[in-house]
């Protein structure tokens, strides 16, 4: 690898994840016109998904690879829920009361 | 208007375009000032590790010190324990991962360097060649202005001649043998020492992680004798160092004085329930080689870091050794299981002698309770953020932590897989 070993690599696209992941979330408060409760979901769900990336590349570089898919299911499957709760939030249609005459 | 508009937008614009540049540089600014005042600050938040006054660790008023004759190893040689006669054991070979020709040879090769510079240190024998007690000292003395100046270029030299942990502590009689001893010729050797140390170096060797995985093997036995050479080899470089610059040195291995509660006692780390000092950096996966030297340097002071809090839950070890040979207690305590057991000192007593017949039952230096410890990790950052969690976790949590140690794959024994993946490594 070079001048860089796996875990200094596996930081620099983890940062640029990070930085995709943060636009990600500001560009759909931008779109939807998301409030806090989808915002929180997002964040989490970002965060734990790029947790779950991080620990299972350190655990495939460090050649635990039960470590490696268990750290995809412990922190990347909750993670893949909290942004699957903010999707159905956000495309949930608006209640628009219907005024009578 | 069009033409002033146009003039407003230029203007607006150059106007982001200066906040954009003068945020860049107040941002590079802040990352560089950083380093020296908010990171320093962060990390000592970050920094688990309490230091502590005193030795955490309960010394009874009638504490005496061990005689070096009452190790399991020593009596294996005499008709106190000769079912503890296992050593003819642990090379012999058969056709199962881990004890084929091939991985055994790695015993000897790893014990080399020690067979050759200090055979029969790990039983204690003193005087051997790498861990000679009387050294010719240089007439030529380097002087340093402070203690603080001596222990720089201690530890630096150290580091260099190739220890992985270093602490410096104060020289403990409590900690020397009462009576060295001599298993092979069965000869009681008197206790002198060539001066009186003021401070002991405390060396620490990393093993490697993936050898410890297939353990009880030979090659966890290799990775065991590999650590020995190179106590052997950097001690007795360190030694040499010093007398070179003027001052007064010995280097020991097993041999002299017990290692854990120096290394306790320098800071390297905790003790733990299976007997072994735990490191932050490697857990227990660690040789402990000791300089005592007549300079005066500055002290290192011990710490903790939650391991022995832990102990009293997680019981890995004590579960994972085949010779039942670990205490199940919740608590460590002044009880003791027999003569090889260094007494008055609270902690988890083990029982050497059922640990060295494990050891010819395994046809190796079995070493399970290292390999099943969930401190023993590779020195990864996400191992590190979980043992620095660990510390402010309750109970109920490390017991779950220790499941999620199993779940995720960690500290396997008997793992015959690992023999494999060891090799292709």
């Amino acid at each position: 690898m070079g001048v860089f070993n796996g875990i200094e690599i596996m930081f620099f696209f983890l940062g640029v994840l990070s930085t995709l992941g943060v636009l990600g979330i500001l560009m759909v408060i931008k779109k939807f016109n998301a409030k806090w409760p989808v915002i929180a979901l997002l964040s989490m769900g970002v965060s734990l998904i790029l947790f779950s990336f991080a620990w299972s590349v350190s655990s495939i570089l460090e050649k635990e690879h039960q470590a490696a898919n268990m750290g995809l299911l412990f922190f990347g499957l909750p993670g893949i829920i909290f942004m699957g709760m903010a999707w159905k939030k956000l495309s949930q249609k608006p209640i628009v009361k219907m005024e009578t005459q | 208007m069009d033409s002033e508009n146009k003039k407003d937008q230029t203007i607006d614009l150059s106007r982001r375009k200066f906040f954009g540049a003068a945020s860049a540089v107040a941002g590079a600014a802040v990352a560089v000032s950083l380093p020296s005042t908010v990171l320093a600050k962060a990390s000592d938040l970050v920094d688990t590790k309490q230091v502590l006054d005193e030795l955490p660790i309960k010394i009874s008023s009638s504490y005496k010190r061990f005689h070096q004759k009452d190790t399991a190893f020593c009596q294996a040689f005499s008709p106190r324990f000769p079912e503890g006669m296992i050593f003819p054991l642990l090379g012999k070979t058969s056709g199962e991962m881990g004890h084929r020709i091939v991985d055994k040879a790695l015993i000897n090769a790893g014990w080399h360097a020690n067979d050759l510079l200090s055979e029969g240190s790990q039983l204690g024998i003193p005087d051997t060649i790498a861990y000679k007690l009387d050294n010719e000292v240089s007439k030529d003395k380097q002087m340093f202005s402070t203690p603080e100046e001596a222990s720089l270029y201690m530890k630096k030299a150290a580091r260099f001649l190739g220890a992985d942990l270093v602490g410096v502590t104060p020289y403990d009689e409590r900690w020397t043998y009462a009576s060295f001893f001599n298993p092979f010729t069965n000869e009681d050797i008197p206790a002198d020492l060539p001066f009186t140390p003021k401070s002991v170096i405390v060396l620490a060797f990393e093993m490697d992680y993936k050898a410890m995985t297939t353990a009880p093997s030979g090659i966890s036995g290799g990775a065991v004798g590999l650590g020995y050479s190179k106590m052997a080899v950097t001690g007795a470089s360190l030694r040499k160092f010093i007398n070179d610059i003027g001052y007064k040195a010995f280097a020991t291995g097993n041999d002299i004085a017990l290692s854990v509660p120096y290394g306790v006692a320098s800071g390297l780390g905790e003790g733990a329930r299976n007997g072994i000092l735990v490191t932050s950096e490697y857990g227990p996966r660690v040789r402990l080689g000791k300089v005592f030297t007549e300079m005066e340097l500055v002290y290192d002071k011990p710490v903790s870091f939650g391991v022995r809090h832990f102990c009293e839950n997680c019981k890995l070890c004590a579960d994972a050794c085949p010779g039942n040979a670990i205490s199940q207690e919740k608590l460590p305590s002044f009880k003791v299981e027999n003569e090889c057991n260094n007494k008055g000192v609270e902690k988890w007593a083990i029982d050497a002698k059922k640990c060295l017949i494990t050891w010819g039952k395994t046809k190796s230096d079995c070493s399970t309770c290292i390999t099943s410890c969930p401190y023993n990790k590779p020195d990864f950052w996400h191992h590190r953020l979980v043992d620095k969690l660990n510390k402010f976790m309750p109970e109920s949590v490390h017991s779950v932590m220790r499941e999620m140690d199993k779940v995720f794959g960690y500290g396997n024994t008997f793992d015959k897989k690992a023999v494999n993946q060891f090799w292709k490594s």
